[in-house]
């Protein structure tokens, strides 16, 4: 119950706000006033009150959130923002919801019953998104709406974003805490000029915390920012301890090792549990097996738990009741069963494991210091194998090969969860040179102007993975082929397409050979752009650092190098070469070169963009990976020239 | 994750068999047409060859809705050796409800998880379905997107009013009709491949379509419409005519009273996607759209209609196709196709605009378009057979295509010195459904957000060029319109070498020429006026640039090019691309390549600085 609740979760709290009791809140005359919002012009809505009440059961069964929401719509794109979705499940079950709208004339509308509807997404962890159309939703018309979710685990939810992708002009959240559990608060301040108010006031059953922030601007719409859970001003209550009925005291998410014991769980239920229960999953990993090196053994069942198991994907880091031997007999886990399982079938053949907490950097990032274990949204499998050294496994991908890690993952901080310790490290990350597309163009001109010739790429690392699995078949694959080359090359006949792919050494080749068609053909001259087919035409890192607001991230660093072998006809010759552009910062570094034999008549030509890195935090970084691309882009348009004389 | 359920994208792109590598080793369906429903049943035998087929077909959808339902179903998998290693009943499908577009739909998606599937498995499945339609026609591709060994489509009962038409397959499968039972069949069909642009499934590639409806002619559908409308559209009340007196208060003329009806229905009323019941045909009724504020194409549509007859006009639904890659046959009078309702309004006392749309008498509106004037109509529905519901018996009508609605113009001004760096500015104007977009941030973007995308376009459109200071603005029309301009440097503009060179980037729109070779199919283009215009300042003792203009003109459009020296000196090039027409069927395709060809050329070489002979 624990694993399906915590799936959910996540998108529950970005929409949820705050809601009441009987009777709807007074709206006041300067909301119905307002026409637009003061340092955003152009905002399509704003939150003018969101505000809700977490109520926390003592017995963890019934607890649930209410919440309300106040927006007004300030321009006609602002209409979308009439039609609601809520994401509920088995878990986290979204009720009552209703609504009206007040329209600018001081009508108001109530939201019909009819106009609520629920559509299931899932069966697997019944998950559906109830959803409902406001009434009468136009330019100036104020909506709001309220709901109620129902949970059952005080574990969650606990995050509330006081930001929105629109102004805010006040958000409020209010724990309702009972006596016999101890939360600690966590406020994340990302902005510095926010009005904030706390209020704690004891109650009878317990305690009321409220938070209150006013005037937030929108989480910034920016190219390649961090995750809006990363950036968003936010809060969140951390369960600490509880108190049983006879007094004793239970730690919960005090520090991580006890966070880690509650994933662990009992025989009952957790990852004991599943471990428990694993008789068929360890005979099939003897069988799997065979001989060989630690690695050669451990590869074999790796593929068998990535392949013969159908991945459900869902991820946290809890399981329930599942066991190992159920995900063996149903041939199907979500992600954390299957990393799980992979850890079972290690062991059974005496090749020591981890099981390793991580979340993909494009979801958020860690905060090492909360020991909070629904931070990380996936299982890995850490096998220590001998002199050939740990290895970290994701058995959910079937493009990824044993030891590949898909980008997000990479170079991110992850934990080491083991019975008996908790240990912090970080996920293997490739460098530039390991995620590469390499091309080589072989072309020349003959006596009519035409260029002909060969091209190849081969694509490693991240690269490879990408494309690995690009499509359900191969005659797909080939379709996409030929059309991404093709895209590159709009003078050309491309023919002989013929590409490879091996998911073992995350490897693609594609190679092909290319033509220019008769009615490009000129007598007289031949343009060539020599960065194609890498070349960057645009990029999104036109806004000037000193507005760029957020940090930036790239999925991975790479180098994308393109080699251009040239040869023209006698009679020919290079008309002026082009003004290719070497440049190098912290982002990382373009290498350009040409090489020209005029008595040979050939020419080689090179470009090489390398991305060091992928974090950029701060104006400076920002500007680096601007002028990083901006160079690329100015260079990739640099034409080449060559003319009969 | 890079899963795509691949049955999902089957229902986002129609039917046309799962993608995979398998091979389809029989495909019978025999549909038995009755007076008021359609039993049909399906047997498919698959062969599982390498793995993409493990994806493609380990889950396998039955789509089921309000007007279909699941009457039997059995799936076995049967392994190379001959064993059956999985079946499934009804009761083994697993149900999901999310598969229908906007806030509800009765669609489902019953779908057969096969996870045990492996290469060299066969799959058989047999499934019945019955079919109670509102409008009695249907339709199945010949081909799939898999191999087919064996195909069979056999139609049965459908009485006196059963037709059909077979269309691009006469070739493929043979085709009797004997006792009142047609029998399609074929072997070794191939599987279809898609070329780039390419039309919908419906509309191009080899099908066959029946029907069995009373409804014959077009006249017919329409008048079938109209009463099915009917009940919703009778039941228009006070509270309409209370709404139109107000809403035309104080306005004069007929046409502008039904711009500002029209304006209440396209910006009042919340575009929502919502089937209820019967909701795929027949429209809530104007009182209940008035008092929620929201509904979908066909409850605006007849929102407008009542408010239009509530000021004396007359006006009718019309059916009709949204979106350029698919065409309504106009040979076979049926539903099929149409996915979209808007108006038409008589312009008997209307006194319209030479610039609305009117054809044939009819003022047409599509309310669910919320940008731009009530006139400007809906680009996607243009160029499209729409078939006007009128209570004595509908018409077919075809909607023009407004190309001079849709305009894109960039011009360059700039200084070039003897160095050949140029610095000057860019200026595009976006006119019709290419402004939507920029609009629609304008309204909702923060200004850093929207000068982001507009610097990143303008690099696409000019590439090498570096830009400064970006401005936006909204301009005034019925179309939608926005400018951008900027100011921009190139160090390097004129190449020097033997000769000066001047590559100029134009507002390419037509197709490269290998789309366009040996092809058999239409292919669906944007049409409008492109215009690129570079005004250059260059060093008054260059030689002049080559100034013999280029024209090609014929029926799909025209693309013209041209270089002209001023008074002042100022080089000014030229070049303006008019597509008049969208659905470019294959009798056409000869016209598009030749301009297709030209552009193409224009746009590759340079423009070299040519110094007049020594005498």
């Amino acid at each position: 119950m624990l694993r399906k609740v915590s799936v959910v979760i996540g998108v529950v709290l970005t929409v949820c706000s705050l809601g009441s009791a009987a009777d709807w809140p007074t709206i006041p005359k300067e909301e119905k006033a307002l026409q637009s919002v003061q340092d955003f012009p152009n905002a399509a809505a704003v939150i003018l009150k969101r505000e809700g009440t977490v109520h926390l059961d003592e017995d963890s069964r019934s607890s649930f959130i209410e919440v309300y929401s106040r927006i007004k719509i300030l321009t006609q794109e602002g209409v979308d923002f009439g039609s609601i979705s809520l994401p509920s499940s088995d878990y986290m079950r979204v009720k009552n919801l209703e609504g009206r709208t007040h329209l600018p004339d001081g009508t108001v509308v109530e939201l019909p019953k009819d106009a609520t509807f629920e559509k299931e997404f899932s069966d697997y962890y019944g998950s559906s998104v109830v959803s409902c159309a406001m009434p009468e939703v136009a330019k100036g018309a104020i909506i709001e709406y309220r709901y109620r979710t129902y949970f059952d685990s005080i574990f969650f939810p606990r995050m509330w974003f006081f930001q929105s992708e629109i102004p805010t002009l006040e958000s409020r959240v209010s724990f309702e805490i009972p006596k016999n559990i101890a939360f600690a608060p966590l406020i994340y301040k990302t902005l510095s000029n926010v009005e904030f108010k706390e209020e704690t006031r004891e109650t009878v059953s317990g305690g009321r915390l409220t938070y209150t922030a006013f005037k937030l601007p929108p989480v910034p719409e920016e190219a390649s920012r961090f995750p809006f859970r990363d950036l968003a001003y936010r809060t969140m209550l951390l369960p600490i301890s509880r108190r049983r009925y006879d007094g004793m005291k239970i730690s919960l998410f005090d520090n991580w090792k006890n966070s880690v014991d509650l994933v662990w769980g009992t025989r009952q239920w957790g990852y004991l549990h599943f471990m428990g229960d694993s008789g068929a999953a360890k005979k099939q990993a003897k069988s799997l097996a065979g001989s060989g090196t630690d690695a050669e053994r451990a590869a074999r069942i790796y593929r068998w738990v990535r392949d013969e198991i159908d991945t459900q994907p869902f991820g946290s880091v809890w399981v329930d009741e599942v066991t190992a031997d159920d995900v063996v007999r149903h041939e199907e886990g979500d992600m954390t069963e299957k990393a799980l399982l992979l850890h079972s079938m290690l062991d059974s053949v005496k090749i020591d494991s981890d099981i390793v907490w991580v979340n993909p950097k494009t979801r958020s990032r860690v905060e090492q210091n909360i020991p909070d274990p629904t931070q990380f949204y996936r299982v890995l499998v850490r096998a220590d194998l001998g002199k050939e050294g740990p290895v970290f496994l994701d058995p959910c991908d079937r493009t990824l090969a044993f030891g590949a890690l898909e980008p997000s993952m990479s170079g991110v901080p992850c934990l080491i969860v083991t019975k008996k310790k908790q240990e912090w490290s970080t996920t293997p990350a490739l460098p530039p040179e390991a995620s590469t597309r390499e091309v080589e163009l072989d072309l020349e001109i003959d006596a009519d102007g035409r260029v002909l010739g060969t091209g190849s790429m081969d694509l490693s690392g991240h690269h490879a993975w990408r494309k690995l699995g690009w499509n359900d078949t191969e005659a797909e694959t080939m379709d996409a082929w030929v059309s991404w080359i093709e895209a590159r090359y709009p003078t050309f006949d491309i023919d002989d397409v013929e590409f490879t792919e091996n998911i073992e050494d995350q490897a693609v080749t594609v190679g092909w050979s290319m033509r220019q068609r008769d009615e490009d053909v000129f007598p007289d001259e031949v343009v060539l752009l020599p960065a194609s087919p890498l070349a960057i035409g645009n990029h999104p890192y036109t806004l000037h650092p000193n507005r760029r607001q957020t940090p930036a991230q790239l999925l991975f660093a790479d180098v994308d190098r393109v080699v251009l072998r040239l040869q023209w006809p006698e009679g020919w010759i290079l008309d002026g070469e082009p003004a290719l552009k070497q440049f190098a910062n912290d982002a990382g570094k373009l290498e350009t070169s040409i090489e020209v034999d005029e008595a040979e008549r050939t020419a080689v030509l090179t470009r090489a963009l390398t991305i060091s890195k992928t974090e950029f935090v701060g104006g400076p970084a920002y500007a680096g990976l601007r002028d990083l691309f901006n160079a690329a882009a100015a260079n990739d348009a640099e034409e080449l020239f060559v003319i009969a004389e | 994750m890079k899963v795509l359920r691949v049955w999902l994208l089957v229902l986002l792109v129609g039917w046309g068999g799962v993608l995979s590598g398998a091979t389809i080793r029989e495909r019978s369906i025999d549909a038995r047409l009755m007076e008021n429903e359609m039993r049909e049943t399906l047997r498919l035998v698959v062969s599982i060859e390498e793995t993409g087929d493990l994806e493609a077909w380990s889950e396998y959808p039955i789509f089921v809705d309000d007007h279909i339902e699941l009457t039997s179903v059995l799936i076995r998998v049967v392994d190379a050796s001959g064993k059956t290693v999985d079946t499934l009943k009804r009761r083994d499908l697993r149900e999901e409800t999310s598969v229908g577009f906007g806030l509800h739909s009765s669609t489902k998606a019953l779908v057969a998880d096969l996870p045990r599937l492996s290469i060299g498995d066969t799959v058989f499945i047999e499934r019945g379905r019955r079919h109670v339609p509102l409008f009695r026609d249907d339709w199945e591709p010949i081909l799939l997107e898999t191999p087919q060994e064996r195909l069979s489509i056999r139609l049965s009962g459908g009485g006196d009013h059963f037709r059909w038409k077979l269309r691009n397959a006469d070739d493929l499968v043979e085709v009797r009709e004997d006792g009142g039972v047609l029998t399609c069949t074929g072997t070794d069909l191939p599987r279809r491949t898609s070329p780039d642009q390419a039309g919908d499934v419906l509309s191009v590639a080899p099908v066959l379509m029946w029907s069995w409806d009373a409804a014959q002619t077009w006249d017919e559908v329409g008048a079938w419409y109209s009463d099915l409308s009917q009940g919703a559209a009778a039941r228009a009340g006070p509270r309409v005519k209370e709404l139109a007196a107000r809403l035309t208060s104080g306005i004069e003329s007929t046409r502008d009273q039904l711009l500002a009806l029209a304006d209440y229905a396209r910006l009042k009323v919340r575009y929502e996607a919502v089937e209820i019941g019967v909701g795929g045909w027949i429209p809530s009724t104007a009182e209940a759209v008035i008092e929620r504020g929201w509904g979908d194409c066909k409850d605006k549509s007849l929102l407008l209609k009542n408010l239009a007859e509530a000021i004396g006009l007359k006006a009718h639904l019309v059916l009709i196709h949204n979106g350029r890659t698919l065409q309504v046959d106009p040979n076979f009078p049926s539903t099929l196709g149409i996915n979209h309702c808007v108006v038409a309004v008589e312009t008997e006392g209307l006194d319209p605009e030479p610039t609305d749309p009117v054809v044939d008498g009819l003022f047409f509106f599509d309310p669910t378009f919320d940008r731009g004037a009530a006139a400007w109509l809906n680009p996607t529905i243009q160029g499209q057979w729409s078939i006007v519901a009128t209570p004595g018996g509908g018409r077919l009508v075809k909607l023009p295509v407004r190309f001079g609605q849709e305009i894109r113009a960039l011009r360059v001004d700039g200084v070039v010195d003897a160095a050949g760096a140029l610095q000057g500015a860019a200026r595009l104007t976006l006119v019709g459904d290419r402004a939507v977009r920029w609009l629609r941030n304008l309204d909702s973007a923060s200004p850093d957000r929207i000068e982001e995308d507009a610097r990143s376009y303008f690099q696409y459109l000019l590439p090498g060029m570096t830009f400064g200071r970006v401005v936006w603005r909204r301009n005034p029309g019925d179309a939608p319109s926005l400018t951008i301009e900027g100011s921009l440097s190139h160090d390097r503009f004129v190449r020097m070498g033997r000769s000066r060179r001047v590559r100029t980037a134009f507002l390419d729109t037509l197709p490269e020429t290998r789309e366009l070779e040996d092809r058999s199919e239409p292919i669906v283009i944007v049409p409008g006026i492109n215009l690129t215009q570079w005004v250059l300042t260059v060093p008054s003792d260059w030689c002049p640039l080559p100034s013999e203009p280029e024209r090609v003109a014929n029926s799909i459009g025209t693309i013209e090019q041209g270089v002209d020296v001023g008074a002042d000196g100022a080089v000014t090039i030229t070049r303006e691309t008019v597509v008049r027409r969208s659905w470019i069927g294959v009798e056409s395709l000869e016209h598009l390549e030749e301009l297709a060809t030209a552009e193409n050329r224009l746009g590759r070489g340079s423009l070299r600085t040519r110094c007049p002979e020594a005498p």
